[in-house]
């Protein structure tokens, strides 16, 4: 069992840092205080991981068998590429660096679904275009509505605050429901732990987390997409969180920055405004580019090195 | 959880008792413009019956928008929110203060009319009054629907060109009249005195109308 350590240590990072993605502007608005957000998405992320994380988990698996120990190198490679790139100070995907991984594994041992893995590189792809087509469609969508209950400040207030409070969980049961194959799914292939138990160790390190990592990438994250104003953070964080479900349905663990990203760039659009500068656009695609084939390199080299 | 808090309720509450208060300054300013017109003087009795009644209710404004700004920053509003209802008081802030500076200025300078312009100045004044009353009806649409507005906006708009242009006139014909100069100075000074009620209901209109489009997109 030791070898899920990689697994509890790669959860509580993704946790601690992509939770800023889902709750920062509720924190930062005010909306919640710190600990409260961070029980109440870590609760939703379990039942989002234990109600929908299935699919994700047969994906991963399905990518390419096995075994325990390569299971572990999968994990400890994307773990060792997301704290490479950190300490580089260069974006990371988490998603992208656990399916690098497992790529690698799979090209140094039984061989490569490729037709699984074109499905993922094809959400992958589509994972800014959606939440930025989501984004821009719930922005018009949510502004009629808005119009004809015609709100005064404290009414707009108030939406916009209940609003945040229900993105808070929704995109909470998102992320748990998403990546929390991420964390466990080489190892449910590899037989060492039950789809169940993948469901729970995952989504419970990935809470973990939040609750003793997350609020330094809060406070960052959050303040970032507030200054939109509350109505966009509103409808980008809607319809990030939209899009995170939708691939969760699919069974295809994405990047929640990227989601967010695109969902930016779509209210963008709406309004006639660029609100993403072109860093920040270099730094997503250069996660984009990076984390998959590093993961791939190392992957492969730890194996490598093992085997021989 | 102070999401759930009734913070925000007693601040709409806290801003409606502070626009009723704005409201009853302009009020006793008019009472008050009133007596003047009648007396055409300030007389003995003005301070105490006609200035220490605007003056009381322009310093519960302050008092008021005091209290508003330190609970709203308990937290109790969206940052963004907060902004924009610190700006609105603010601006709006203005007009009781100017209300009490008109008169304050006849008790002041101890001001009388010239026969010739009481009636001009009595028209200048309640046109700056139709568009102070309406800067506060604008404020409160404003925190009950903001769509309305607009209409509102544009009425101020016509009452602030309207005075501007009295003011003029009224100016050109105290400066060829045969009154003595310094007479001259004062009435001057008081015109434009009243013609800042119509300058300030119109910069708060404005600020509202961009505001309440921002509310509603």
């Amino acid at each position: 069992m030791w070898v899920l350590s990689s697994s509890i240590i790669m959860g509580w990072a993704l946790g601690g840092n992509h939770a800023g993605n889902i709750f920062g502007p509720a924190v930062t608005s005010n909306v919640f205080r710190f600990r409260t957000a961070a029980l109440v998405t870590s609760f939703f992320i379990i039942v989002g991981a234990l109600l929908e994380g299935r699919a994700g988990l047969e994906t991963i698996g399905n990518l390419t068998g096995q075994t325990d120990t390569q299971a572990f190198i999968c994990m400890f490679s994307a773990g060792l590429v997301v704290v490479l790139m950190t300490l580089l100070k260069l974006p990371i995907s988490t998603s992208q660096a656990v399916i690098g991984s497992v790529i690698g594994a799979g090209l140094m041992g039984s061989g490569v679904h490729w037709g699984v893995f074109t499905k993922v590189v094809i959400c992958w792809i589509g994972t800014p275009f959606a939440a930025a087509f989501s984004s821009l469609i719930f922005y018009i969508l949510f502004s009629k509505i808005i119009k004809k209950i015609n709100p005064n400040i404290f009414q707009m207030d108030k939406i916009i605050r209940w609003g945040l409070f229900f993105c808070c969980i929704y995109g909470a049961y998102a992320l748990g429901a998403n990546n929390v194959a991420n964390t466990t799914g080489v190892f449910v292939k590899s037989g060492v732990i039950t789809p169940f138990a993948g469901l729970v160790i995952g989504s419970t390190s990935m809470a973990l987390g939040i609750l003793t990592f997350s609020k330094r990438v809060i406070k960052t994250v959050g303040s970032s997409i507030v200054q939109l104003n509350g109505y966009a953070a509103l409808v980008s964080l809607f319809a990030s969180s939209f899009t995170i479900h939708f691939y969760a349905a699919l069974g295809v663990p994405i990047s929640t920055s990227q989601a967010a990203v695109g969902a930016i760039l779509g209210i963008g659009f709406v309004k006639g405004l660029y609100l993403v500068n072109h860093k920040t656009i270099i730094r997503i695609f250069l996660a984009w580019i990076c984390s998959p084939f590093i993961a791939i390199i190392i992957t492969m080299s730890l194996l490598f090195f093992f085997q021989s | 959880m102070f999401f759930f808090s009734k913070k925000k309720n007693d601040i709409q509450t806290q801003v409606n008792e502070y626009l009723e208060l704005a409201q009853k300054c302009i009020e006793k300013c008019v009472d008050s413009f009133e007596t003047f017109y009648i007396n055409n003087g300030s007389g003995e009795n003005f301070f105490r019956e006609c200035l220490k009644p605007v003056h009381k209710f322009e310093s519960q404004c302050d008092d008021k928008r005091m209290y508003i700004e330190y609970i709203m920053y308990e937290k109790s509003l969206l940052s963004e929110s907060r902004g924009d209802i610190l700006t609105i008081l603010e601006v709006t802030d203005r007009l009781p203060n100017k209300a009490e500076m008109v008169i304050r200025e006849i008790y002041k300078s101890d001001l009388t009319l010239p026969d010739e312009f009481k009636e001009r100045f009595h028209e200048l004044f309640l046109v700056n009054i139709k568009a102070a009353f309406a800067a506060v009806w604008v404020v409160k649409a404003y925190f009950e629907s903001p769509k309305s507005v607009v209409a509102i906006h544009e009425k101020i708009d016509k009452l602030e060109s309207q005075s501007d242009v009295m003011q003029m006139h009224l100016e050109r014909a105290i400066t060829i009249s045969q009154i003595p100069d310094l007479q001259k100075i004062f009435l001057k000074k008081f015109i434009n005195m009243i013609g800042m009620l119509s300058d300030v209901s119109e910069n708060i209109s404005e600020r509202i109308k961009i505001l309440s489009v921002k509310t509603v997109f």
